[in-house]
């Protein structure tokens, strides 16, 4: 599969995630493959989130998962689609209250298959939490 | 005096009973509306809420966020009815389904329109007690040297259990199985604090005390069933289930919600689907007092039976004869589910003790299971557990009693001021049983109609009959040992068979009625012919002449008896979702599952039982008639019986020749113009 049809099927697949309900699950089966399509992700106006706060202040927005990451990002994907989303502040105990904009909103995960593995072994099972997902 | 059951039903005075049963009318349609709001409440399926007084809340979900939420039947609609009852009686509640089936999507979007707050925790992975209960942090706002370099900062549950003026919450524990052990035994703390109504102590900040109140914090804690490719999760310990009433859903939603909730999405269905009228539960404005409770008619009875059920769902479970594939072990427990039980029937009684009782049941018992052969299992158990009054109870007196005959005179004596009054061909008593069926009545049990009724009998064309259930042997009366014993007996006389195409009867006739059902003993009067305004009406036009004619001949001027009162009342209150349900099936096929539940409940209708024959009986007195005074009744015409056979048919009988009685099962909607109903009473 040429590194044209790639792009294009998975521009074809942000697309469709305009306005869904569920967070978007973006599968690499490699680091050089996660590296182009964070790139694909960022050329297609999507805005690389840092922190759980921030990934419902832009439109189209990504956040890249490993094994390592905070508990919060899988509260985050499985509140997601239920209409509202509180994700809790250990350090100052505080909630964060959050209505997801559904319309014309995308938001994804990337993640590579190996930290996908080891983040379904430790029971976050993005898999099922997210809704579609592709991968090349 | 009111019955205290009719007391129960009496909230309102007598002089606005009236009113309100004409406008129980016009809200028929709306009684059958899943979910009714008002500006203070909210009821689901019939499960009333209040909204909260306070609803401006960052923690209160938004409306619009659910505005295409689709209430299927199957899932969404009784997952409300369910989380709404927990929420009126203040039971925590543990729902175990797979993801796909919205648990907390629904949860909120009913938080949404309540305008109850919802504190949200996922116990997988690193959540550790204090993020729950609270922890000391550094205090932003120290100022001066005096403040507190650290203060106590809740977490999410103390938050969720301390008490706000107007304010409802809803405090959700989702992935529970997958929380550490040390979070459900604080969890499981705060469990018992709600239910004692007391505090729960905050060792986190040793000293402080929350006071805690289940009217005002619900709890819902969510899981997903153990394997199935949830990774991660631990059963959970049956005697920590117990706390919880506890709900298990299917791991994914049932083929017929998917479909219809796909099309519901694209537009391509029925914007609603058909409820059920056996799905509403119907809370009340006031709980029973226990004082209340305890005097309801038949209470007794139904609690002996629900001991026994108890008795038998626990070692269904136990032998794995139920639940054997569910993952999660439970148990019934001894103290928790009889109090549950007590607590709804003090909220949902709705004057029918055996039907209140059963829901309960469903809620407490059956929700624990998936599988719809389980389910089916424990409700034939669940059907058990009901009151049965006995016709000797009845406060109906007598013929010797209300006419002053002395008590010493005998049966006998009845007889002839029955003959006296019906005339020697229409009075059957022990002397032409024993003729006709060969059986020796030891004791005759009294004649229970006054002379009055018996003179209105005669103006109606009606016979008296004793009928019996057992023949010589001992065996049930039934249409099968009633053809066996009268074909022989009338081929020695030179008479035709009893049933048309004999044996051949069984045919059509569900083998139950054919071989076990038999008539209830006792005296009864019959119409000897249908009843010229039941000819060419359905069964339910049918019921409403019979009631007429209670009304106006048999009863007129009298008191109606009690029975009769409450079952005429039943069948008001009934006929409307009834005759929508029969509606409903003869236009959808998909409704189709339904006729067995609405012929069993025209048939159990009470009106039915008191003033028609079961095939067994019409076969019976049709039989004797004959058998005495050589005269057929029934020849041209058709009665329609109580008794019904699956789906929902009921049978008719009739068109007595020299071929013998006929009979079809037809259903109820059905019309014809030799088709009507003879008057058939015990009491």
């Amino acid at each position: 599969m040429s590194k044209t049809s790639d792009k294009t099927s998975i521009e074809k697949f942000l697309s469709s995630l305009a306005g869904s309900k569920d967070v978007g699950l973006v599968i690499a089966n490699n680091q050089i493959e996660y590296k182009n399509f964070a790139k694909i992700l960022h050329d297609l106006g999507f805005h690389k989130s840092d922190n759980v706060t921030d990934i419902l202040k832009v439109k189209k927005t990504y956040f890249t998962i490993n094994q390592n990451t905070e508990k919060e990002v899988y509260d985050f994907v499985v509140q997601y689609p239920t209409g509202q989303i509180e994700i809790f502040d250990k350090k100052i105990m505080q909630s964060h209250i959050f209505s997801p904009n559904y319309k014309d909103s995308a938001v994804v995960l990337l993640v590579d298959q190996d930290h996908l593995n080891k983040l379904q072994a430790k029971g976050f099972n993005f898999l099922s939490a997210s809704g579609p997902a592709y991968r090349s | 005096m009111n019955s205290p059951e009719r007391q129960f039903n009496a909230l309102t005075s007598d002089q606005d009973k009236s009113s309100n049963e004409i406008k129980k009318t016009t809200e028929t349609v709306d009684e059958l509306r899943p979910i009714i709001e008002t500006e203070t409440s909210i009821s689901y399926l019939g499960v009333k809420l209040e909204k909260a007084e306070v609803r401006d809340s960052q923690f209160v979900p938004k409306r619009e966020q659910y505005e295409d939420f689709i209430n299927d039947k199957e899932v969404a609609l009784s997952l409300q009815r369910d989380i709404a009852v927990a929420f009126l009686n203040g039971d925590p509640l543990l729902i175990e389904g797979g993801t796909s089936l919205g648990k907390t999507t629904t949860i909120r979007k009913m938080a949404a329109e309540l305008g109850y707050e919802v504190y949200y925790v996922n116990l997988n992975g690193a959540t550790d007690v204090e993020d729950l209960m609270g922890r000391f942090i550094p205090n932003s706002h120290q100022n001066k040297p005096e403040d507190p370099e650290y203060i106590f900062a809740d977490g999410k549950v103390t938050s969720g259990l301390r008490q706000e003026e107007g304010k409802i919450k809803i405090i959700i524990l989702d992935e529970f199985n997958s929380a550490a052990p040390n979070v459900l035994i604080r969890l499981h703390e705060v469990l018992d604090a709600l239910e004692r109504g007391g505090d729960v102590i905050l060792s986190e900040d040793a000293s402080e005390s929350i006071s805690v109140n289940k009217e005002k914090t619900k709890i819902v804690a969510l899981m997903n069933p153990v394997g199935k490719g949830y990774l991660g999760r631990e059963p959970l310990d049956p005697a920590q289930l117990r706390r919880w009433v506890y709900k298990k859903m299917p791991s994914e939603l049932p083929v017929s919600t998917f479909s219809y909730s796909t099309d519901a999405l694209f537009k391509a269905g029925p914007e609603s689907q058909y409820i059920t009228p056996d799905m509403f539960l119907k809370s009340r404005e006031d709980a029973l007092t226990l004082e209340q409770l305890s005097e309801i008619p038949g209470m007794r009875e139904v609690l002996e039976k629900y001991k026994e059920f108890h008795k038998a769902a626990k070692e269904l479970v136990k032998s794995r004869k139920i639940a054997e594939d569910q993952s999660q072990p439970f148990i019934y427990d001894d103290r928790m589910e009889p109090r549950r039980v007590r607590d709804f029937v003090l909220r949902f009684y709705n004057g029918d003790i055996n039907e209140t009782f059963q829901q309960a049941l469903r809620y407490y018992y059956a929700n624990k299971l998936e599988s719809d052969v389980d389910r089916k299992k424990l409700e034939e158990l669940i059907r058990l557990v009901e009151y049965k009054p006995k016709v000797a109870d009845s406060k109906r007196r007598g013929v010797e009693r209300e006419d002053k005959l002395s008590v010493g005179e005998s049966i006998s004596k009845h007889i002839e001021v029955a003959i006296e009054k019906l005339g020697k061909e229409n009075v059957f008593g022990p002397k032409e049983i024993e003729k006709v069926f060969g059986v020796k009545i030891e004791d005759v049990p009294d004649i229970p109609f006054s002379v009055e009724e018996l003179e209105r009998a005669k103006n109606l064309n009606q016979m008296l009959i004793l009928r019996v259930d057992k023949t010589a042997e001992g065996k049930p009366m039934s249409i099968k040992a009633m053809s066996d014993i009268l074909d022989k007996k009338w081929k020695d006389e030179g008479r035709d068979c009893l049933l048309f195409l004999g044996e051949g009867f069984i045919n059509w006739l569900d083998n139950d009625l054919f071989t076990k059902e038999s008539p209830r003993a006792g005296w009864a009067l019959v119409s000897k012919d249908v009843l010229p305004a039941s000819l060419n009406k359905d069964y339910l036009e049918q019921t409403e002449v019979i009631i007429e004619t209670l009304k106006e001949e048999v009863f007129k001027d009298l008191d109606i008896p009690e029975e009769y009162a409450e079952a005429i009342t039943e069948f008001k209150d009934k006929k409307g979702r009834i005759v929508k349900s029969l509606r409903d099936i003869y236009r959808d096929v998909d409704q189709e599952f339904m006729r067995p539940y609405v012929g069993k409940e025209i048939s159990e209708l009470k009106i039915n039982q008191l003033t028609r024959q079961t095939s067994a009986e019409a076969i019976y007195d049709l039989a004797v008639y004959y058998d005495i005074n050589n005269k057929r009744l029934l020849a041209d015409k058709w009665t329609w019986s109580v008794s019904w056979q699956r789906p929902s048919a009921f049978v008719l009988l009739g068109g007595f020749g020299g071929q013998g009685i006929m009979h079809k099962i037809w259903d109820p909607g059905n019309r014809a113009t030799s088709l009507g109903v003879c008057l058939s009473r015990r009491l």
